[in-house]
């Protein structure tokens, strides 16, 4: 057995863990691991202007593989900067693992430069966190890490090191272990290990979870017989690899079929039983669906607050099944009639089984009379040829751009994000990325950047609006030193425009705070190394977009857009899904 | 009204417990009671009583189920209790 410092092997543990890429900042505390870094050789390291925006790419790479996204920080500000990211990717169910220097132990609890307890301070955000005492537990320590961050809902998880410990010495065979060095691979989930051992990042596990038959019965009993069904889909379809059998199973029994913000890529908006996206800002007919259904399937999601409106009134009349691996996340908003506590893998093929096929052409002859679009003419790119451009059409060009190219888009937060997914029509799993639980603002870019490094066969889009995007814009340098060739879309009105809407609709339009300025942004992307064009008019957006795909590397697009537009429909905070508002009822409220 | 009396073995390593405590906190359990017992072998015993007029210990057990650090969790006693003498003290 090879002794080498515990730093040494935190490299040598990553690597046979599958990781190839880690993304971080360095600092004093975590020097040693650095010093490792450079003598090792492996994982490559990406090294990010701000630890928030390592999180964050280790939160894209993670959603864009199915592997575990790393991030690296030292100790005090370092890892309090890592914070955002860690609450954003433990929101989603993303699986990161995060490792922090920390002052020397001699120093803890002395209130050294640069100590603080980031075990403490990440423990509502984190699944789980580490502090390693012991040099020699490391190796054990990085290999529960992961099996804990991919396996059951994923999530992320802390190694928090400190100095003397990744100085101290750790026996270590790093031949064997190596074996499961990274390799790119196609998309596909990457985690529910549940049993012992070590496994390598992006092996499927062989332990299946145990399965309620008796509830799957029971929901099939109620699926079958009932007339106007609905499924909802979240992000833990796309998780569990499961959008396939979901499709089966939609098609088998005529059941329409309504996405999540996050099970957007579950199931493609063009398909013939897509509702599409239910809640604040989904669709008249995905939102009227559940408020009428009688029986509403639940799978992979959290029922959460901007889905569901108020829960008391939330799908009335429907018996609620509710399907996720986690059981904490089946009933904590939604109290369903049935539970399928599970891992989908094992769960939807078995329910799948006890599906019979039916017709249900009553119920689609009422779901067909709500319009299934957020909008008019979706799917219709570049319909309007002259004219300012607006962000509907700047959005419905993107997503059709990206989609066609079958790549992936990572979207920010605010209005340009519901745009987005409101004409996202085609997505595959994978191909939507986005911060929807925490709704971070700054989360695309680095995001973008993590994705671009772990899928390099895939053309990245990160699509920000111009508040969020100068939240982290200072990772346009991370993204000309790693060369990456990811495309960038602003989609710049001069507001933080989400909430001007609110402002506008709920505020008696004061708009306290939430006009803008920033910088010209082309001359900003170019100051960096990276061209850029401005796009005001219509005419002007689809040649753009030939020019930012056809670049040869990253490429900036800063679409000037009108300061007042909305995004509709929405249903207004505190309001059931049926009490929906959109564009042409707001205009005759206003 | 009743409370439910929940006990969870952990690992005691560095956050488990305050990881635990904090989940109670941060789900809005409605705790009367927390104690915590070195239980040996580096195993800690975390013993929660909660109202289970407001949080039934399903839910408890649910929450607690995901923390990585536990070992075992009892199965919730319901523990009767009777209302306060005149001299305002709860009695079992």
């Amino acid at each position: 057995m090879n002794v080498m410092t515990a730093a040494e092997a935190l490299c040598h543990a990553l690597v046979a863990e599958g990781v190839d890429i880690v993304f971080g900042h360095p600092g004093g505390a975590i020097l040693p691991f650095y010093d490792a870094l450079y003598r090792v050789g492996a994982p490559r390291h990406v090294l990010m202007r701000h630890e928030q925006a390592a999180a964050h790419a280790a939160d894209g790479y993670a959603r864009a593989t199915g592997r575990v996204g790393v991030c690296i920080a030292t100790s005090g500000p370092g890892a309090t900067n890592l914070v955002t990211g860690l609450a954003t990717a433990h929101m989603d169910s993303v699986p990161v693992v995060a490792i922090t220097g920390q002052v020397a132990s001699t120093l803890r609890g002395q209130d050294a430069f640069q100590e603080t307890d980031i075990l403490g301070i990440t423990i509502p955000i984190t699944k789980h966190g580490f502090l390693v005492e012991r040099p020699e537990d490391l190796p054990d320590i990085v290999r529960e890490a992961f099996r804990i961050a991919r396996s059951g809902r994923p999530g992320p998880v802390l190694i928090d090191i400190p100095k003397d410990v990744q100085n101290g010495p750790c026996p270590y065979e790093p031949a064997a272990a190596s074996a499961g060095a990274a390799k790119i691979l196609p998309w596909r989930p990457a985690h529910h290990t549940n049993g012992a051992g070590a496994s390598t990042n992006g092996k499927r596990p062989a332990v299946r979870t145990h399965i309620d038959l008796a509830a799957l019965d029971a929901a099939a009993k109620l699926i079958n017989e009932a007339e106007r069904p609905v499924i909802m889909v979240g992000r833990g379809v796309v998780v569990a690899g499961m959008a396939e059998t979901l499709r089966e199973l939609a098609e088998r029994a005529d059941l329409p079929v309504v996405t999540t913000l996050l099970g957007l890529d579950a199931f493609p908006a063009t398909h013939p039983l897509a509702l599409g996206m239910p809640g604040m800002h989904g669709t008249v007919r995905a939102c009227r669906a559940i408020q009428r259904a009688d029986v509403v399937l639940g799978l992979g999601l959290r029922f959460d607050d901007r889905v569901t409106g108020p829960t008391a009134r939330f799908a009335p009349g429907a018996t609620i099944i509710h399907a996720d691996i986690d059981p904490a996340s089946i009933g904590r908003t939604v109290r369903p009639s049935l539970r399928i506590v599970g891992d989908l893998r094992d769960t939807l093929p078995a329910l799948l089984e006890r599906i019979a096929p039916a017709d249900r052409a009553e119920w689609w002859a009422e779901l067909r009379e709500w319009p299934r679009e957020a909008a008019p003419g979706a799917g219709e790119v570049a319909a309007r040829a002259s004219g300012p451009l607006t962000a509907r059409e700047a959005a419905r060009a993107l997503a059709a751009r990206i989609a066609a190219s079958g790549g992936i888009v990572v979207t920010d937060v605010g209005q340009h994000q519901m745009l987005i997914a409101q004409e996202l029509r085609d997505a595959t799993p994978g191909s939507h990325l986005t911060s929807g639980g925490l709704g971070t603002m700054g989360y695309a870019l680095p995001a973008a950047l993590g994705a671009a490094l772990g899928r390099p066969d895939r053309r990245v889009w990160a699509v920000a609006g111009d508040g969020g995007f100068q939240m982290t814009l200072q990772e346009l340098a991370t993204v000309v030193q790693e060369r990456v060739p990811i495309r960038i879309a602003v989609l710049n009105n001069g507001y933080l425009g989400m909430v001007r809407q609110w402002q506008e609709l709920f505020y008696e339009r004061r708009y306290s705070a939430s006009a803008i300025t920033g910088p010209d942004f082309t001359m900003l992307a170019r100051a960096y190394g990276i061209p850029a064009r401005r796009v005001s008019q219509m005419d002007e957006l689809e040649d753009a977009l030939d020019w930012a795909e056809g670049a040869n590397g990253p490429a900036l697009l800063d679409l000037r857009l009108p300061a007042e537009e909305n995004v509709f429909p929405m249903v207004p905070p505190g309001a059931a899904l049926d009490e929906i508002i959109t564009a042409s009822n707001a205009e005759v409220a206003a | 009204m009743t409370e439910a009396l929940i006990v969870a073995r952990l690992r005691d390593r560095p956050g488990a417990l305050e990881r635990a405590v904090s989940l109670l906190r941060r789900r809005a359990m409605a705790v009367r009671r927390l104690s915590v017992n070195a239980a040996g072998d580096g195993v800690v015993e975390l013993v929660v009583r909660v109202d289970e007029s407001r949080t039934p210990r399903e839910r408890v057990r649910l929450e607690l189920l995901g923390l990585a650090d536990l070992l075992d969790i009892a199965d919730a006693a319901v523990v009767p209790v009777q209302p306060p003498t005149e001299t305002g003290e709860a009695t079992e």
